[in-house]
């Protein structure tokens, strides 16, 4: 710990909950300590509750309850200017600054809020993001930037304007390698003339050197606190990782159920890049292949990329090169993470169950009799509860739901099944069940392909993976690298 | 399912009330007791001697807004209809014109090729959507007037009858005439038959056929459509065909049933009131009757009270004005 430490904590946040309005729980009773003059890191998956938690530190969303404390004062900040006046910042991992703006001029929006010289922040948040690595023009337009550029600007202006504290969701997401390093001495140095970070990150490497204390969040509770002291590089990656996962993730078999020594190849995937909406890639380069009876999952280790690779297989993407080969005529089929993506959710229950031959097919009558009949064999298939087949889908809670899509796309006999974020936002008996569905579904012939976020999907279902970091895939089984938590690293 | 419901009685109010609230205050303007126009509306709209009136302009209103519900479920725009409309009267009137002494088979050709100019109109904006991104708002709209512009031109031109002083063409055919059926009314086949068949085909089409939810996906969310394996493209270009040429029918049927010739007035704004009476049929196709036949009352209505009172004539082209107007927060209906 730096000699500068204060004894009190000048952020305190006890028994912090946020429950999303589609009841979606973010945080369950998180207490975190933030001390003066130190680099917080909270760690943890995708879904942990870390922007979250810096979002109501910042102002930018209100707790559902619980209390914060700003020097010992009870505060809950109503907006990000709120917070700003008193000397807390926030750069955000999606760009908040206005993209139809100069860069020069977001800053004196900011400059405004915190009630700030402009001119004098200007200089040196243009100076920040030279360190960085970023000559950034102040007038050009924000949207002529790149991602890494608008990432750059927006954590120097929170850097420079944050006198009390800083709090970065992601910093380094975006930028470079090289600039990422810069950016973590450079905290370093601030703290010097007595501000206070904390940062977000999955990166367990990235900030093992970075951080004073390191909170671990997991499933929107705190998992524990960790003190550097005299801990060196590797002793803090292992405390770290055994922390983050605490299975450790020994537990995963590798293997796949069902009979996989005769399957016919279904999914060649050849050296393909995928690129999300932002024209960052996500996946490069990556080959692999997939059999009838085999199950792989991917795992991204920040979510990034699940969507896009998942709707590239299904063929509502182009890879940006490279190929992807399906047998051809096998019938794919693809269970997204979000139903409200593939249903109308205010038609009943039994018309979503029976949508894609509706949509399909030529124009007829609709066969209720049939609608009828099919609805109620995926119903009882997927054992979800159901009060009326002929009830809006939206009445239905969001497992539910998910049952009901998922076992719809599961029982079309597909030769290829996509699954998208098999168990996000599910109870454990239901993630069971979606575990045990894909298993079937492949031990019956279909080749399976899982990408998830979560580090336990593939242990749960009991299939072969790899990992997603930094757009590379890596196989868990064969690198060393990756020994002491697989995926973190 | 209950934001769907309030959404289609807000709809309904605003398509009864609009038209009665603005001629309210067009005539306060104007002097003229409020009471006095509401009376001389609703008598000359529902009176029992004006309603075979009021059914026959429904009629061209029920024909095109059963285009427009199917365009619309898709969330596809086209407000064109008052140009295709106008098209496809000039041309009905015009291929008519080379079809006298063939009787009911000429009467058909004529309303086909009415529907298909109507069809092929409305299918320039579709195919500019689809192709080149071009809002179909903006690319029916402007049709509007291009076709307004066109169909004056014909009219004063190469179309216009020798014998007559007014801009308009020569009359059909007697055996063309599609002859009132109910003695001392205007009251002809088309608005008969039209409801017979276009009440129950809006019904089905939208709520109990594979094409309603298809339209639906359609008009959820093209990534939606995409994932379902329907093409948008195709999707979109058919209704904006298929809106068009009953807007061109409808056209087709003012020529046939009621002028027997094309002139520019062909159309008293049923292209627009059809607008709001689709946007409310697309999600409850049980309306599109009554809708239709209200607002053909109140346009009846409008015209008989300005006769007997000193009201403005630009009065009906303010209450098509207001019913757009009042569509347009209405297209955002029934979804999330």
């Amino acid at each position: 710990m730096g000699g500068g430490l204060e004894r009190e904590p000048i952020i305190v946040a006890r028994d912090v909950w946020k429950i999303y309005d589609g009841g979606y729980t973010a945080l369950s009773g998180v207490d975190l300590e933030i001390y003066g003059g130190e680099i917080h890191v909270l760690l943890g998956e995708n879904g942990a509750g870390k922007t979250t938690l810096l979002k109501i530190l910042s102002g930018a969303i209100r707790p559902s309850r619980g209390s914060i404390f700003v020097r010992g004062e009870r505060k809950i900040f109503r907006s990000p200017g709120d917070a700003l006046r008193r000397g807390i910042s926030m750069a955000y991992q999606g760009s908040s600054l206005v993209d139809g703006l100069t860069a020069e001029e977001n800053i004196w929006i900011v400059a405004r809020a915190a009630g700030i010289d402009r001119d004098e922040l200007g200089e040196e948040v243009i100076s920040t993001a030279k360190d960085l690595g970023y000559h950034l023009d102040p007038r050009s337009r924000v949207s002529t930037l790149s991602p890494a550029e608008k990432q750059a600007l927006e954590v120097s202006i929170a850097i420079n304007v944050g006198k009390l504290a800083v709090l970065m969701d992601e910093p380094t997401a975006l930028m470079s390698t090289s600039s990422s390093q810069i950016l973590l001495k450079l905290l370093r140095e601030h703290i010097n003339t007595g501000k206070t970070f904390v940062i977000t990150s999955h990166k367990i490497r990235e900030v093992a050197g970075v951080g004073d204390r390191y909170t671990i969040l997991r499933r929107g509770t705190r998992v524990a606190t960790i003190t550097r002291r005299d801990l060196d590089d590797r002793d803090i990656i292992d405390v770290l990782a055994k922390h983050m996962s605490p299975q450790g993730l020994e537990t995963y078999s590798l293997g796949t159920f069902g009979t996989i020594d005769s399957g016919e190849e279904i999914l060649y995937v050849d050296n393909a890049s995928i690129a999300d909406d932002r024209g960052i890639e996500i996946l490069r380069n990556a080959s692999f292949r997939l059999r009838r009876g085999e199950i792989l999952a991917i795992v991204s280790i920040d979510g990034r990329g699940v969507k896009e690779i998942c709707e590239t297989i299904y063929g509502l993407r182009r890879p940006r090169s490279g190929k992807i080969y399906v047998k051809p005529g096998a019938r794919i089929r693809y269970i997204p993470s979000d139903v409200s993506r593939v249903s109308i959710l205010d038609m009943p229950v039994a018309i979503n169950i029976s949508l894609r031959s509706i949509v399909s097919g030529r124009i007829a009558l609709l066969d209720l009799e049939e609608i009828e009949a099919r609805a109620h064999r995926i119903i009882e298939a997927s054992k979800a509860n159901i009060p009326s087949i002929w009830k809006p889908l939206k009445s239905l809670s969001g497992g539910n739901a998910r049952r009901v899509i998922a076992w719809r796309e599961a029982m079309d006999n597909p030769d290829l099944l996509v699954v998208e974020e098999p168990t996000a936002n599910l109870d454990i008996a239901s993630s069971q069940s979606i575990a045990m569905l894909i298993r079937s579904i492949a031990s019956r012939g279909a080749g399976v392909l899982v990408v998830t976020s979560e580090l336990e999907d593939p242990s749960r279902i009991g299939c072969k993976w790899l990992i997603l970091e930094d757009g590379f895939l890596l196989d868990p089984s064969s690198s060393k690298r990756v020994r002491v938590i697989p995926g973190a690293l | 399912m209950l934001a769907r419901s309030s959404s289609i009685v807000t709809g309904v109010l605003i398509v009864v009330s609009a038209p009665l609230l603005a001629i309210s205050i067009l005539s306060l303007v104007s002097g003229v007791g409020v009471s006095d126009t509401l009376y001389w509306v609703f008598w000359g709209g529902f009176s029992p001697t004006q309603i075979p009136e009021a059914m026959l302009r429904a009629t061209p209103i029920l024909i095109t807004s059963f285009g427009l519900s199917l365009a619309y479920l898709a969330r596809i725009w086209n407000i064109g209809s008052e140009g295709q409309i106008l098209l496809g009267a000039v041309t009905s009137a015009w291929i008519g014109l080379h079809l006298g002494g063939l009787g009911i088979l000429g009467i058909i050709v004529s309303i086909i090729f009415g529907g298909l100019c109507g069809g092929l109109w409305a299918l320039i904006p579709g195919v500019l959507r689809v192709y080149r991104g071009a809002n179909e708002v903006f690319g029916t709209l402007v049709m509007n007037y291009l076709a307004l512009y066109l169909v004056s031109y014909l009219l004063q031109g190469p179309l216009r009858s020798p014998t007559s002083l007014f801009p308009e063409t020569a009359l059909l055919s007697k055996d063309l005439w599609v002859e009132p059926l109910i003695p001392g009314t205007r009251v002809n086949a088309f608005v008969l038959i039209s409801p017979a068949v276009i009440v129950p085909a809006t019904y089905i089409l939208i709520a109990r056929s594979t094409l309603g939810i298809k339209l639906k996906v359609v008009g959820d969310d093209v990534e939606k459509a995409r994932y379902y394996g329907v093409e948008t493209g195709r999707v979109i270009m058919i209704t904006m065909f298929l809106s068009g040429f009953l807007g061109g029918v409808a056209g087709s049927s003012e020529v046939l049933g009621i002028h027997h010739r094309a002139l520019p007035s062909i159309s008293q704004g049923y292209g627009y009131l059809a607008i709001p009476v689709a946007v409310i049929a697309s999600l409850e196709p049980r309306l599109i009757l009554p809708l239709s036949i209200y607002l053909g009352g109140v346009v009846n209505g409008i015209e008989v009270a300005q006769m007997n009172l000193s009201i403005p004539s630009g009065v009906s082209y303010v209450i098509q004005g207001v019913l757009l107007i009042a569509s347009l927060p209405m297209t955002r209906m029934g979804r999330r």
